[in-house]
């Protein structure tokens, strides 16, 4: 089945991974395997934008990162949301939703413009 | 979600983290610093290979799968890339916060560390001050005077320009001179002749409307070109243009902006207005930018000079000032002055004789005005540079000697593992706080003690009013600052965060004993600051004294008690005869005054030479051809003068009631002169005269010599003429005098009683100045006497650093010993023998730091002999002087801190330490 890659903004990326990492420690692939599942394959991350956003993020001090172990005994390195990156979930989310809303909005306005 | 998290996503785990990391030793390669590039290729590589396990596990064809797995990545290496940049930039960033974040543990440690010590920081704070005030100061100093350019375009190009006589070099220049000086056109773009002109502004006012006291302005009477030469438009108006001065036409002036502001408050229908200054109404045409001015003139007339009818070549009054043409460089302008004037005096040998020794001299604008005082103001650059280093090493000890108290402390830090280099950081953010601390306070300091020095001596040195502690003064403060921190504290610090162990750790011990290196700092130190003492009290005293001879130099006269007052009558109101009368009149009152027991005046007054030097014709002895005729200095002076400044009379008479404008000429000389004309004969009864047009004078007395160049300077041959006996071309000198008044008491109580007699008889006249000639002769050695005060008071200031420094150290040096010195007693040493090794071994120390002192001395000194009078820069009296003085104190500094130490009972000081 092919659905539209529809193409992400570097700022929704960032608050996607934030939210993905909110659940708790993953490391890229799991990242990038649970978005794809959880929108049903809509979303298909662009995979070399997704690191250098895990990196940015950690930059910011919205994640931070250590090495581990995976379960096939690799080294990977996982990354962990801080209390900073939460509040900036927060707050990214609650404008997304406005936006989404006004979309919405406009989109199913039923009277016509004057 | 129950999908998601039953383990469908990889990288599950039960307590939802990562385990701890691998094997041990990929640990430590992580302690010595993670590879960032290495990371991020293992990162992405661990992606890609889950990525194609999956397709493996759909069923895919391993290269399949791989090849599958890269595509849906996208651009590897971009990727890889722009995860390495982040990374990096944000190592970095954790880099500097982890280096703050040190800097302000340091910071905030030191400070408490100084708390705990008040005593400690006190001191250190107030030696450190004065060091790095008083180089503050002199710095200031420096920059205003030397180092801030001329207001004026590219001002490297500008020079002065002088006709040289033998060896005068700085003569003023006659119209024809500078006309020939001018017409070079390769080598000077431009130039321009100025003269000085003072006026008296009447009708001049700050308050608008009501009575104003007339003013006396300080001008400059200048050529068309002046401000083009200057390169300087003016704000306002417009410049002289070619026909300003000249015989006819409107008189003009242009004003500086500071006359605008501060006698006009800015008035802007000032441009246009006419002022009457010397009693001709003159029209602003122009006024200058701020920040801007020429010697020291508030306003600028036009001066002009006719090239058909120039005045004659001997006239030299003056001074002038040119611009380089490009390429040509001073030496180059002087060479070809030099073969101008040679030109010349094969052209004029009359005017030019070669006894005379004609030449012309072109000097730098920037030497010109300051280059006499820039060597005082480097030896005193190098004198405060030795202040300083004598406060380091005070500091220094005093860290030393606090650093044995917390040796300790230190061995256990570095004995638990603390980095030695993070501890001599510590130890050196310590020394910086104190350095930065003692300049604060030091530029304090330095600004009270410009103030007060500017207060005291406005006039001391040129462009003084231009210095002022500012943003680069501060700056190179603070670069003093931070580098005296380290220079104080770096040695101390490496030496107290040396590992000895053995000895500090040591139960036996109490506050630990010192190293050696330690000891032979201290030693170091002490012979070092006794060395620098030396050298800056030498100086100093040298100075002192040299400026001590010159001030006492007997001037020839008695100064004391004599008010002078300076003032012109303007040659539109009164012409000659007005003027003899105006001054007999002024004399006869002001020397009515209660108190006064003589009233004279005189067209200049020693120390003060006249500036008029004329050629003399003497009858009976005409000038052979080649030679140069007598050029006494001439002073215009009423019949009272010599009484009134108590001159004797060597041969003859003075001038006197039987001399009046109708009888016979008569002039009076004084003994250089006679010694000059008539070495062998009676001058009295000779004759002489300036030129053909005018009388035979003769000669009625000889009085005794007065230094009026100067102090310091060779009496000049002169020539006293009297003031109601003046010939025509004297004119203009006859009309500024200063009239003179000896009193009984305080001269200036007099002050106002002398401007009402003035007033009374003339109230358009203004005083330029009244002062006692006390005054008047402390202001002519007003730059020997600034460097003096400065350089005294550095080297008290570096005295008293070094005695309390050398008697700290010693002090403590000794009291260190206590337990040996009582080990010694109780082992029966007898306090005599006691004594001699402990103030022997530091009279010892003393002695080479005495030595190296003499010969630093010696080489230092000759750089001043310019500033030295009467003194030679060797002076065996100055050097043994202080030589003894510092020694004594070396002595006391070690005796009185032992025979204290001597005294104590043997029990006590065994169980010291």
């Amino acid at each position: 089945m092919s659905k539209p890659a529809v193409d992400l903004l570097q700022g929704t990326l960032d608050v996607l991974v934030l939210k993905t990492l909110s659940w708790r420690p993953m490391h890229g692939y799991a990242v990038a395997r649970w978005l794809q599942q959880v929108t049903d394959d809509v979303l298909q991350i662009e995979e070399g934008s997704l690191y250098p956003a895990l990196h940015r993020l950690e930059r910011r001090g919205w994640v931070e990162s250590e090495w581990g172990v995976s379960e096939n005994n690799r080294r990977a390195k996982y990354y962990r949301v801080t209390a900073e990156g939460r509040r900036q979930l927060r707050a990214e989310s609650s404008t997304w939703t406005a936006f989404s809303q006004a979309v919405s909005k406009v989109l199913t306005a039923t009277t016509a413009p004057a | 979600m129950d999908r998601v998290l039953a383990g469908r996503v990889e990288g599950a785990d039960r307590d939802h983290g990562p385990r701890m990391s691998g094997p041990a030793w990929r640990r430590y390669l992580r302690f010595w610093g993670a590879d960032p590039a290495a990371d991020v290729d293992e990162e992405l590589r661990f992606h890609i290979e889950c990525r194609v396990q999956e397709y493996i596990a759909q069923g895919m064809a391993p290269d399949a799968a791989r090849a599958e797995a890269l595509r849906r990545f996208g651009d590897v290496a971009a990727a890889r890339r722009s995860c390495e940049e982040i990374d990096h930039l944000l190592e970095q960033e954790r880099r500097r916060a982890d280096m703050w974040e040190a800097l302000i543990q340091d910071l905030r440690y030191a400070l408490r560390a100084l708390r705990r010590s008040p005593g400690f920081t006190l001191i250190a704070v107030v030696t450190l001050a004065l060091g790095i005030g008083a180089n503050t100061a002199i710095f200031s100093v420096v920059n205003g005077v030397l180092l801030r350019p001329l207001p004026y375009a590219s001002p490297d190009r500008l020079v002065r320009l002088y006709t040289s006589f033998g060896d005068t070099k700085r003569y003023s220049m006659s119209q024809p001179e500078f006309m020939d000086y001018k017409g070079l056109a390769h080598v000077f773009t431009n130039a321009a002749a100025y003269t000085g002109a003072s006026f008296t502004l009447t009708g001049g006012c700050r308050a608008a409307g009501g009575v104003c006291e007339p003013e006396r302005v300080r001008g400059t009477a200048a050529t068309r070109d002046l401000f083009p030469v200057l390169g300087i438009t003016p704000l306002r108006g417009r410049d002289f243009q070619d026909d300003d001065g000249r015989v006819g036409t409107e008189p003009v002036v242009i004003v500086t902006y500071d006359f605008w502001q501060q006698r006009f408050a800015g008035d802007p229908t000032l441009l246009g207005r006419s002022l009457s200054m010397n009693g001709i109404g003159r029209r602003v045409i122009g006024i200058l930018p701020p920040g801007v001015t020429f010697a020291r003139a508030e306003a600028f007339i036009p001066l002009y000079i006719n090239p058909d009818s120039l005045e004659g070549r001997s006239t030299n009054y003056l001074s002038g000032v040119a611009r380089l043409a490009p390429n040509i460089s001073v030496d180059q302008a002087q060479r070809e002055l030099n073969a101008l004037t040679r030109a010349l005096a094969a052209r004029y040998p009359n005017v030019y004789p070669a006894s005379a020794g004609f030449g012309a001299a072109v000097i730098s604008m920037q030497d010109a005005i300051v280059g006499d005082v820039r060597p005082a103001l480097l030896i005193l650059l190098g004198a405060v540079g030795l202040v300083l280093l004598i406060a380091c090493a005070n500091v220094a000890n005093l860290l030393l000697a606090r650093g044995e108290a917390r040796q300790r402390e230190i061995a256990v830090r570095l004995a638990l593992g603390a980095d030695r280099w993070r501890i001599v950081r510590q130890l050196l953010t310590e020394s910086t706080v104190l350095a930065l601390a003692g300049g604060a306070a030091g530029v304090l300091l330095a600004w009270i003690g410009m103030k007060t020095l500017l207060a005291v001596n406005p006039d001391a040195i040129p462009r003084l009013e231009l210095v002022r502690i500012d943003a680069t003064v501060g700056l190179v403060t603070l670069a003093i600052a931070l580098t005296t921190g380290i220079v104080f504290g770096l040695a101390p610090a490496l030496q107290l965060a040396q590992p000895e162990l053995h000895s500090s750790l040591k139960e036996g011990t109490r506050g630990g004993s010192v190293g050696h290196s330690q000891q032979r700092l201290g030693r170091a130190l002490v012979a070092g600051e006794i060395a620098l003492a030396v050298v800056v009290v030498i100086g100093a005293t040298l100075l002192v004294r040299s400026f001590w001879t010159l001030r006492n130099v007997d001037p020839g006269f008695d100064p004391d008690k004599v008010l002078a007052i300076d003032l012109s009558v303007p040659s539109a109101r009164y012409d000659l005869n007005a003027t003899t009368m105006f001054y007999r009149r002024l004399i006869e009152r002001v020397g009515a005054l209660p108190g006064v027991s003589v009233a004279a005046a005189a067209s200049d007054l020693p120390p003060a030479a006249s500036g008029n030097n004329w050629d003399v014709e003497i009858l009976g002895r005409p000038r052979p051809p080649g030679s140069v005729a007598p050029s006494p200095n001439v002073r215009v002076v009423t019949a009272e003068y010599f009484r009134a400044l108590s001159i004797p009379t060597i041969r003859g008479r003075v001038f006197g009631q039987t001399d009046a404008a109708t009888s016979t000429p008569v002039a009076v000389i004084n003994e250089a002169a006679a010694r000059a004309i008539w070495p062998s004969g009676d001058p009295v009864g000779q004759q002489v005269r300036f030129s053909k047009e005018e009388p035979w004078m003769t000669i009625v007395g000889v009085a005794r010599d007065v230094r009026s160049n100067g102090l310091g300077e060779p009496v000049p041959a002169e020539l006293y003429l009297l003031h109601e006996q003046m010939p025509v071309i004297a004119k203009t000198t006859a009309q500024t005098m200063y009239v003179i008044m000896r009193t009984a008491g305080d001269p200036l109580l007099l002050a106002t009683s002398a401007r009402r007699a003035v007033r009374d008889l003339d109230p358009l006249l203004a005083i330029t100045n009244i002062r006692t000639m006390t005054n008047m002769i402390d202001l002519s050695v007003a730059q020997p006497r600034f460097t003096m005060l400065l350089l005294g008071v550095f080297g008290g200031v570096a005295l008293t650093l070094a005695v309390v420094g050398i008697y700290g150290i010693m002090a403590h040096a000794v009291k260190r010993r206590t337990r040996e010195i009582g080990i010694r007693m109780a082992l029966g040493a007898r306090p005599a023998d006691v004594l001699r090794i402990v103030v022997g071994q530091g009279m010892r120390l003393a002695l080479l730091g005495l030595a190296i002192g003499v010969f630093g001395a010696l080489a230092v000194t000759r750089f001043m002999d310019r500033l030295l009078f009467g003194v030679t820069a060797t002076d065996p009296l100055t050097f043994v002087g202080s030589v003894v003085v510092l020694g004594a104190v070396a002595f006391a500094a070690s005796w009185i801190p032992a025979r204290r130490a001597v005294a104590i009972d043997p029990t006590t000081a065994l169980r010291s330490d």
